[in-house]
């Protein structure tokens, strides 16, 4: 399912001394299935652009298409439950949001939500409460009797069960430990090689360069950058620029002078088997 | 006599109320004083514990022959109110530890607790902020300051009442990589200023490679104490508890693995640089 903007711009109350431009002339186009990076600062407009994804915010002007709607200003807020059941957003911290009184009845919520039988969400929570690692005994719990890293977990398996086709994700392993935060970067690349696309909001450029195909770069709400991982972080004078961090392994590399690296190194895969070539000649 | 240990803990016992299993199986460990000392594992393995035995928010099992010792002092009723004030803690949410209505009066929370007079309170509120770089922001609402201005202000609040020891307990770990980096850096600032113990509760693995001290926590046991050197060469270790290791000791290792080998005394990214170069101009 392809997405698209054509000159999305947003304006934080219009018409008020507040007013604020939350998105600039922003255009771009992603291929279905893809796995994409949002970077950019606090502030930048990242989590504005996510909102536009599933018409929580409508553009002021311009249009967007996505899963088969066409979304401009003029667009109601009657008739977007079906957008709503394709693109799923999980906000920072989704932990905040549960609210059931078991662990089972949060995940079933959204399935119910969108028309699911009793019996459809229950199976579709046990099925997601699996995948998102955790165990079948804490299903009739109190969410709220759970450690940070599992209502985390609960939360994004709430949304993950309504198996969207466009999941969006803000900093989804913020804070969790790093055996945690690798389990969640392998469900969510999984997702995507299942056939859905994956669009990540990450301050990690490691993340990026490791998993992302496609790499957004925001900055004062505009779009200033859209390319594969391998050319955005090909100019180190351009992300310095901007404030933007390397790669780790692609800033270890830029240290070893007189090393001839074919395709700089993104990741410490690909560093080890630079390294390897220029030290054995 | 000086005292030299800013808290050792002695054959701690920590059960949480209606669980069976202990939190901290009898542990027993020394963080020396000015030193900054990180402690690591994985979620659920007892850190965020020890920093609330520390300053008396939980109290331990009691069992035979076991202590808490803070800055020379035994924790016991007595001493738990002059051991708080010696302890702070900034915690993981920066929005979870607001009580005041603007920057200023928040900072001033602690010091309106100890009936400190308002003359001298407003200098030192002007002074700490001044400390962590917010002054300009004395009079904004808490809720208009990003994730890591907010925790400069509680770092100033807990700065105001002149802590001996402070506790990170993954302070940072909400933080965008900037936010970050400038926390640690006007801790390790102050740190050195103020003399300060600072004790880090992190998964950042990079900042506890920075530490004087690393303890490793697994399932309520202490596995390992020491250098961060010592700690992070048992690489096989680590990942078999679900920790990450520093940068530069993943690549070491995965060089060995395809026969570049490195000598054991390269410990630092420089140092692996300077060895690589010297490596490729000698083919």
């Amino acid at each position: 399912m392809s997405i698209k903007f054509e000159k999305v711009n947003y304006i934080y109350s219009p018409g008020t001394s507040m007013e604020k431009k939350g998105l600039d002339n922003v255009s771009f186009e992603l291929t279905e299935n893809s796995f994409v990076a949002l970077v950019g600062h606090t502030g930048s407009g990242k989590s504005t652009l996510m909102q536009h994804f599933n018409a929580l915010l409508k553009p002021s002007s311009g249009t967007i298409d996505i899963a088969g709607y066409h979304i401009t200003n003029q667009t109601g807020n009657k008739n977007l439950k079906k957008l709503r059941k394709q693109v799923s957003l999980v906000f920072q911290f989704p932990e905040a949001q549960l609210f059931e009184n078991t662990v089972l009845e949060d995940i079933e919520f959204g399935p119910k939500n969108f028309g699911a039988t009793e019996n459809e969400a229950k199976s579709k929570a046990l099925k997601w409460l699996k995948r998102v690692g955790l165990d079948e005994t804490i299903a009739n719990k109190s969410p709220f009797e759970l450690s940070g890293g599992q209502m985390r977990r609960v939360a994004i398996a709430g949304v993950m069960a309504n198996e969207p086709a466009i999941l969006c994700l803000d900093e989804p392993a913020a804070g969790l430990d790093p055996k945690s935060r690798k389990e969640m970067m392998k469900l969510f690349v999984d997702y995507q090689k299942a056939g859905h696309t994956v669009i990540l909001v990450t301050h990690n450029m490691d993340d990026a360069a490791e998993y992302a195909s496609d790499v957004l770069v925001m900055e004062h709400g505009k779009l200033i950058k859209h390319d594969v991982p391998k050319r955005i972080f090909a100019d180190r004078n351009w992300l310095e620029k901007h404030y933007l961090d390397e790669p780790t392994s692609s800033l270890f590399a830029a240290g070893l002078t007189d090393f001839n690296f074919k395709d700089h190194p993104l990741t410490i895969d690909q560093l080890v088997a630079g390294i390897k070539e220029n030290v054995r000649g | 006599m000086p005292v030299d240990n800013a808290v050792e803990f002695k054959n701690i016992l920590f059960t949480y109320p209606d669980t069976e299993k202990a939190v901290l199986d009898k542990i027993s460990f020394k963080i020396k004083k000015g030193s900054w000392t990180s402690l690591i594992g994985h979620n659920g393995s007892g850190k965020s514990t020890i920093s609330k035995l520390i300053n008396g928010l939980l109290l331990p099992d009691s069992i035979a022959d076991s202590k808490i010792n803070v800055l020379g002092m035994e924790l016991n009723q007595e001493t738990v109110w002059k051991i708080r004030e010696k302890v702070g803690i900034v915690f993981q949410n920066p929005d979870n530890q607001f009580v005041g209505a603007t920057v200023g009066d928040d900072v001033a929370f602690g010091l309106e607790n100890r009936a400190v007079p308002r003359n001298r309170m407003v200098k030192i509120v002007r002074n700490v902020l001044a400390d962590v770089g917010m002054l300009d922001y004395i009079n904004a609402e808490p809720a208009n300051l990003s994730g890591g201005q907010k925790q400069r202000v509680a770092i100033a609040g807990i700065l105001a009442v002149e802590p001996e020891i402070i506790i990170l307990d993954e302070s940072t770990s909400m933080l965008d990589p900037s936010g970050r980096e400038q926390i640690l850096k006007i801790i390790r600032r102050l740190k050195k200023e103020k003399n300060l113990t600072v004790i880090s509760i992190t998964h950042d693995i990079d900042e506890a490679n920075m530490a004087d001290d690393v303890i490793v926590l697994n399932d309520g046991k202490i596995l390992a104490q020491g250098t961060p050197t010592i700690i992070f060469d048992k690489t096989e270790m680590l990942e078999k508890i679900g920790l990450d290791i520093p940068f530069v000791y993943k690549l070491i290792d995965k060089l060995n693995k395809v026969g570049i080998s490195v000598p054991q005394n390269i410990k630092t990214k420089d140092e692996l640089k300077q060895y690589l170069c010297q490596l490729n101009l000698k083919k």
